[in-house]
């Protein structure tokens, strides 16, 4: 791993090239974390004179109250829902266009696009589809009830559905569940935004790691009998896209613990904290609030998980490196 | 044992033309090589047979029966790839186990973690690991059984590969280039590995190769191929000795056969290069190229000046067990290349003139388009 | 793939999934535009087609003003997309997009670069151990640490400041990381030849590593450039009130703070003005893009 540089004198130079990255990094990145550390004991408030201990409160805190706990469910909720949804879509996608002969292109293009845009303008004008009156989405079912499409989508022609007592039915009668507003669905609709960013993403790595896969291997497995799609897949492509996978899942989790933008645009955490994610928990607490010490605690308590997180995945590849 | 023929296969990509009408009749269990420089379709040929590919036109026959809308998996091949393409995230034990799960056991049978359960799971794969450790001692590598490709060598990885085709016990084993990742000493070694693997297994061997030694060491028979055509069919011995044309003349042996310009008189008598030759054409006065292999020319004996070439020697290459003089016919830029023992080099030195001559009966033959000319009886 | 006869249907069932998915992908992007085009009244009622009929709308504030009705008709997009640059400072706050994210983007590759040099090409004492610190480092995602920083910089009163949107950012790690793996193919010769020549150590960076370099520095800054256009989490809490800073994010959000119901229109305008630019860079060099979104991921 290390150049084979000339070995008989030494590069003074390289103490200066480095020096502004060596401190930057220590500032930047690793004094903040003994400070965040350091701060989750205290009780501190910007403004404050002095800085009290108050030992393990905070932390308590998170296990016992409301509140937090909440905010470790809906984050859990968010990351267990976005990570495997988006993954698993962005391989799908990835296979999709990788075995049609035209338009993979346009395809690719198509669903990247959440990527580059700016996932707090995506989030407002999603916000405005799903509006209860003005949304296109709910007008577009709406305009849909009592014509065939209710028939269709209400699933009454599966014989143990009841047509009348269905979501599409309901919805028609008292208008359709508000999105964002419902402590039951906001969470879901905040996750489904999340996968609608990432998916596209996860797309464009999984195309790169599906055109690295030998075609000798799969003219192998055709000899050896793997006949359909289900058995090439099993046998060659899954394997072999192991690394792409450890990545996009250690990538994609750490990004979706990050999820901000959402939540601040459109529900403030709400309705009844259902969508207080952590990086949201934080800005609240520690900057709208001003307690500084709590947010401290959760920015610990973030790390933590991402630095497992990160350090699983180094752990994964090594064991699972194959040569080919 | 099952034969295989072809019939007038062809294959173009878009305008392209890659085969252009191969016919060939493979004998129940002979070991047949396909050589040829990089390009002239062998690859695409193995592939057609194997069902790999489709070709554009003409049949295919296993055993007599027509196979062309048969899929890979069910033509009862097996193929060695050049990079083995082993699968590399399974031990060797289930590389091999892999095409007898296929074939053996059901869908669901196969399905991770819950196929166990099924009840002749273990009954099958009892069967399935008995074959498999069978042929692994077979080739040696019954201790390798719990590794992963990547940790063994180009050698052992071959014998791997060798074991994953041979577990199905096919009617035809397909070689494409098997031994070209392997360095010089060991591809030696694994040729006759590879003839004795064909002689206990009495299984017919199509082979690809770019090398002509590979394929005159090993084959029974061999098919050169140049640009998408057959052009000689035959045992090594019938390549080497009589090639149909100069293209397989010069394909064949190492270093590449001499071309002399010559000449036919009308009345049976060849000269080369003013030097007339023992044996004898038919036809009128025209002119014919010579073809005289290094290894067939020697020094002229003492005195005899009139039956030999004049040669300059510009460089010599010592290989221990041989010399090769590389030099001119006095009086022309023809470059020739001489095999000769050591003894008879000793005296050689660069710059000087030599005279060379054919061993009996070795030059060969051939009309000003490359096509070889035939000898007649001599009449004494 | 390998001469599998599938069925004639495979294909278009395919595509109709795929289309499906598009549908469902374009779909915010479609009404973004769209609703940006249309008047109040259309937006209610969800008419128009794509473009609106452009029908000559009453501007509410301008009567407000106190001029009379008939000059202040204007079609909707007109309407739209002027209240956009007109109800909060948008041009202001394009400008501060480019500029921080320009800065960021210029301060990273001088400072990353010299570093990923000195760790692959030069040999002095403590280099591995600076290697070291990179590669803890990668693990550190700088909005974890957002409120210490944050605290940090409140301490030496740079909020509200261009400095505090750039500052944090200005130690790519990911970049140091990226530049040194790309460097370590750079051949030894390339160097030495130069050094011999008489280059310093400082020039040999910048004329004979960077352009060898360009392949990688362009991914890196399609990878920068993107992430801080569209960051809205950083500058949300480094920004606590002077507007004349906001980036476009943030302008866009302040825009919806104060939402009635004539205000869609040109929120739909402001944010298409603030996704188009990378949009646009997008499909202008697209397998740029995903070639550079391909390397970092790989990385």
């Amino acid at each position: 791993m290390t150049a084979r540089a000339p070995t008989h004198r030494t590069h003074r130079a390289g103490y200066w090239f480095v020096a502004p990255a060596i401190v930057l990094m220590v500032v930047i990145l690793i004094v903040p974390i003994l400070i965040a550390a350091l701060l989750s004991f205290t009780d501190y408030s910007l403004g404050n004179p002095e800085i009290s201990w108050v030992g393990f409160e905070n932390y308590d805190r998170m296990v016992n109250r409301s509140t937090y706990t909440r905010m470790i469910t809906a984050t859990a909720t968010y990351v267990l829902v976005v990570v495997p949804a988006s993954i698993l879509l962005g391989l799908g996608a990835a296979l999709l266009i990788n075995s049609v002969k035209r338009f993979n292109d346009l395809y690719k293009t198509i669903y990247f696009l959440p990527v580059m845009a700016a996932l707090l303008a995506m989030a407002i004008v999603w916000e405005f589809s799903l509006h209860p009156s003005l949304g296109i989405v709910n007008k577009t079912l709406a305009s849909g009830c009592g014509t065939a499409a209710e028939s269709v989508l209400s699933f009454g022609w599966l014989p143990w559905v009841d047509a009348q007592a269905s979501w599409y039915a309901r919805g028609c009668e008292r208008g359709f569940p508000l999105c964002f507003g419902n402590k039951d669905y906001a969470i879901w609709t905040i996750c489904f935004i999340g996968i609608w960013q990432a998916f596209g993403f996860n797309m464009v790595l999984y195309l790169a790691g599906l055109t690295s896969v030998s075609r000798e291997l799969y003219h192998a497995a055709e000899i050896d009998g793997a006949t359909s799609a289900w058995d090439r897949f099993r046998l060659v492509t899954w394997p072999m896209l192991g690394p792409t996978t450890v990545f996009v899942v250690t990538i994609t989790t750490i990004r979706s613990f990050q999820v901000f933008d959402t939540v601040e645009a459109i529900t403030l955490g709400g309705p009844s904290k259902s969508t207080f994610v952590m990086m949201y928990a934080i800005y609240e607490k520690a900057i709208q609030q001003n307690l500084i010490g709590m947010g401290s605690a959760i920015t610990v308590v973030f790390l933590t998980f991402v630095l497992l997180l990160t350090l699983g995945q180094r752990y994964l590849v090594e064991r699972r490196v194959h040569y080919s | 044992m099952t034969g295989i023929r072809l019939s007038g296969i062809t294959k173009s990509f878009g305008d392209t033309s890659v085969l252009r009408g191969i016919n060939l009749d493979i004998a129940p269990g002979e070991f047949l090589t396909l050589v040829g420089p990089s390009g002239c379709g062998k690859s695409t040929l193995l592939r057609i047979i194997a069902g790999l590919e489709e070709q554009t036109g003409g049949d295919v026959e296993i055993g007599g029966v027509r196979v062309n809308n048969l899929r890979a998996s069910r033509r009862d091949l097996a193929m060695v790839f050049q990079s083995y393409a082993l699968y590399p995230h399974l031990t060797i034990a289930e590389n091999m186990q892999t095409p007898l799960k296929l074939r053996d056991l059901t869908f669901w049978e196969r399905f991770p973690l819950i196929g166990r359960l099924w009840p002749n799971y273990a009954a099958k794969m009892a069967a399935l690991n008995a074959t498999v450790r069978e042929t692994a001692d077979t080739l040696e590598i019954g201790h390798l059984l719990g590794r992963k490709p990547g940790q063994l060598s180009g050698g052992q990885r071959q014998r791997a590969a060798l074991g994953r085709a041979m577990v199905r016990k096919p009617v035809a084993f397909l070689m494409d280039e098997p031994l070209s990742n392997l360095d010089a000493a060991l591809r030696v070694h694994m040729r006759s590995e590879l003839a004795d693997l064909h002689r206990s297994l009495q299984t017919t061997f199509i082979y690809v190769t770019h090398d002509q030694a590979e394929a005159l060491t090993m084959s029974d028979r061999m098919a050169v191929m140049v640009e998408g055509n057959v052009l000689q069919l035959g045992t090594p011995e019938e390549i080497y000795r009589t090639p149909v044309d100069r293209c397989v003349a010069e394909f064949v042996g190492s270093p590449k056969i001499n071309i002399i310009p010559g000449a036919a008189d009308g009345n049976g008598r060849v000269s080369a290069y003013g030097t007339p030759l023992q044996q004898r054409i038919a036809g009128k006065a025209r002119r014919i190229q010579v073809g005289i292999r290094p290894e067939h020319l020697m020094l002229a004996p003492e005195g005899s000046h009139n039956e030999g070439w004049p040669f300059r020697v510009t460089h010599k290459e010592n290989l221990g067990s041989d010399f090769f003089l590389h030099g001119h016919l006095n009086g022309s830029n023809h470059r020739i290349i001489a095999r000769l023992t050591p003894d008879e080099v000793a005296m050689v030195t660069i710059g000087s003139e030599i005279t060379l001559c054919p061993a009996p009966g070795t030059p060969i033959a051939f009309d000003e388009g490359g096509r070889r000319i035939g000898f007649v009886k001599d009449r004494q | 793939m390998t001469g599998g006869r599938s069925s004639p249907f495979a294909e278009p069932i395919k595509h109709a999934i795929l289309i499906l998915g598009a549908l469902v992908v374009i779909l915010p992007f479609y009404v973004m535009v769209s609703y940006s085009f249309k008047s109040p009244r259309e937006i209610e009622t969800n008419t128009g087609g794509f473009f609106g009929a452009q029908q000559e709308m009453v501007n509410e504030y301008c009567v407000k003003l106190g001029n009379p009705r008939e000059a202040c008709l204007e079609t909707p997009v007109a309407f739209n997309y002027s209240e956009a640059f007109k109800k909060a400072p948008l041009l202001r706050y394009l400008l501060n997009g480019v500029v921080v994210t320009a800065s960021i983007f210029l301060i990273q590759v001088i400072i990353a670069l010299p570093c990923a040099y000195a760790l692959s090409k030069l040999r002095f004492w403590g280099r591995d151990f600076v290697f070291a610190l990179v590669l803890f480092c990668l693990l550190i995602p700088v909005h974890a640490i957002a409120l210490p920083i944050y605290i940090m910089l409140a301490k030496v009163g740079l909020t509200n400041s261009y400095a505090a949107l750039v500052i944090p950012w200005t130690i790519s790690v990911f970049g140091i990381f990226l530049m040194r793996q790309f460097f370590m193919t750079v051949p030894d010769d390339l160097i030495d030849a130069a050094r011999m020549d008489g280059m310093t150590e400082f020039s040999i960076i910048w004329k004979v590593m960077l352009p060898t370099a360009i392949p990688a520095l362009l991914a890196f800054a399609i990878f920068s450039v993107v992430a801080h256009w569209n960051d809205y989490f950083w500058p949300r809490i480094a920004i606590t009130g002077n507007r004349d800073l906001y980036t476009p994010p943030l302008g866009l959000r302040e825009f919806k703070g104060g939402a009635d119901g004539s205000i869609w229109g040109p929120m739909m305008a402001t944010a298409t003005i603030i996704v188009t630019p990378l949009i646009v860079a997008f499909l202008l060099a697209q397998r740029r893009f995903i070639e550079g979104i391909t390397l970092t991921g790989m990385k």
